[in-house]
């Protein structure tokens, strides 16, 4: 890293504008084929395209994250893979050909939604439903919808539970595994390792003891020498 | 208290930002077997769940039924068209793509994310004044969004404006991420790492 100064850790770049601004770019990439990935027109070149890659590369690179948090620094490997993904697709002429095909071949059907339900939409026509609340600020990252009006069917709501309770059970193994994962890297030494296995465990389960235990064990042992 | 709907909602979204899409949608799929989607409001926040996850996964006509199911439920929600239009834009629909983000922003000039899909549909047609102009809209609502001012900058120095350029430039590196802040070699290096 250069002397400049801008990047994470330095108060100048806050760590929630820059989490917020990753947050957005995988949201974008995520929807993004490969040339809005790098907002390049359909007839860019080899040229454009490593430039564009490149300059992606300078403002995203993982290693600029390398002090920030966990959190900061998973959302930048996910945005970078997005990158890479994009760039393997579009960098040579090949490649540019078979994603422009690919859109070529797709109908251009004037109506929404599939088979013969398919409905034109428009504003005035259909029954008025919000996710978003009418005065919601602009969204930062596919903002949580935020569900208004009728409860669901009552029927419905012990295989729900089911479902949700399958779901948890999930989560718990996950939680599980973090906190393997921490121990393990704890007793091959590498304590900042084991420290965010620690935290992404806390993360899906914020009472989960053993995780709680083992963090409180390497934060004091900092202190020991 | 957060009925099961929600929660499972909930948690689809867990799954997918955790990065598994697949399983989120395994959990819509079981939600809609039993009835989620006939739900007027928790149906369409499982459908824009679903389109996102699909969209993870690259699968743009998936996320674009998802997207148009939920459009067509929730017509009036900025947020919901805003997605719509991008989905559009991804099964190569770029017309309708255009009109939807246009619409949402006919009836809500503030609404940012449909001004940044709207300059990225403009950059891969080609029309980079345009783009220019939508990205500007977005700094307008969103001063802090460092893609939006890497994106101008990058236009304005093509189109000669080196001042406002290295204004956007410093723009960008206030948001965390200066480009003089790598060097040459470490970028070459993106290629192999990651």
């Amino acid at each position: 890293m250069s002397a400049s100064g801008h990047g994470v850790g330095d108060a100048r770049a806050s760590e929630a504008v820059v989490r917020a601004n990753l947050e957005r770019e995988l949201a974008r990439l995520e929807a993004a084929d490969p040339f809005s990935a790098f907002g390049l027109s359909h007839d860019a070149d080899d040229r454009a395209v490593r430039a564009a890659f490149l300059a992606a590369t300078k403002r995203l690179h993982p290693n600029r994250f390398a002090r920030a948090s966990a959190p900061v620094r998973t959302l930048a490997n996910e945005v970078f893979l997005r990158i890479k993904d994009a760039y393997g697709a579009i960098e040579t002429a090949e490649g540019r050909d078979k994603v422009l095909a690919r859109r070529g071949r797709a109908p251009a059907a004037p109506t929404i939604g599939e088979g013969s339900g398919a409905v034109r939409v428009g504003f005035p026509s259909l029954p008025r439903v919000m996710l978003t609340p009418a005065r919601a600020p602009s969204p930062t990252l596919a903002p949580p919808p935020e569900p208004v009006g009728p409860a669901p069917p009552a029927a419905a709501a012990p295989s729900l539970a089911s479902i949700r309770q399958q779901a948890l059970d999930r989560r718990a193994e996950e939680v599980r595994l973090h906190h393997a994962r921490g121990c393990e890297a704890q007793q091959a030494g590498r304590m900042d390792e084991a420290r965010d296995e620690y935290r992404r465990a806390l993360d899906l389960d914020s009472g989960f003891q053993p995780a709680l235990d083992a963090l409180a064990g390497l934060s004091s042992s900092r202190f020991r020498k | 208290m957060e009925d099961d709907a929600d929660r499972l909602i909930a948690e689809a979204r867990r799954l997918r930002r955790a990065g598994e899409a697949e399983a989120a949608l395994e959990l819509l799929d079981q939600a809609d077997r039993i009835g989620l989607g006939d739900d007027p409001v928790r149906g369409a926040a499982a459908r824009m769940e679903r389109g996102w996850a699909a969209n993870a996964l690259r699968r743009w006509p998936d996320a674009h039924a998802a997207f148009a199911a939920a459009a067509a439920a929730a017509p009036d929600d900025p947020q919901v068209r805003t997605w719509h239009g991008r989905a559009l834009y991804n099964v190569a629909r770029d017309a309708e793509a255009e009109a939807e983000l246009r619409a949402v922003l006919a009836r809500d000039r503030d609404w940012w994310m449909a001004w940044s899909f709207l300059a990225d549909l403009c950059l891969v047609d080609g029309r980079e004044q345009e783009a220019m102009e939508a990205f500007s809209e977005v700094l307008r609502i969103d001063p802090d969004n460092g893609y939006a001012y890497h994106q101008r900058g990058r236009l304005r120095a093509q189109a000669g404006d080196q001042a406002g350029a290295a204004a956007d430039r410093q723009e960008t590196a206030r948001c965390g991420f200066d480009p003089a802040d790598l060097d040459e070699d470490e970028a070459e290096e993106g290629d192999d790492s990651g």
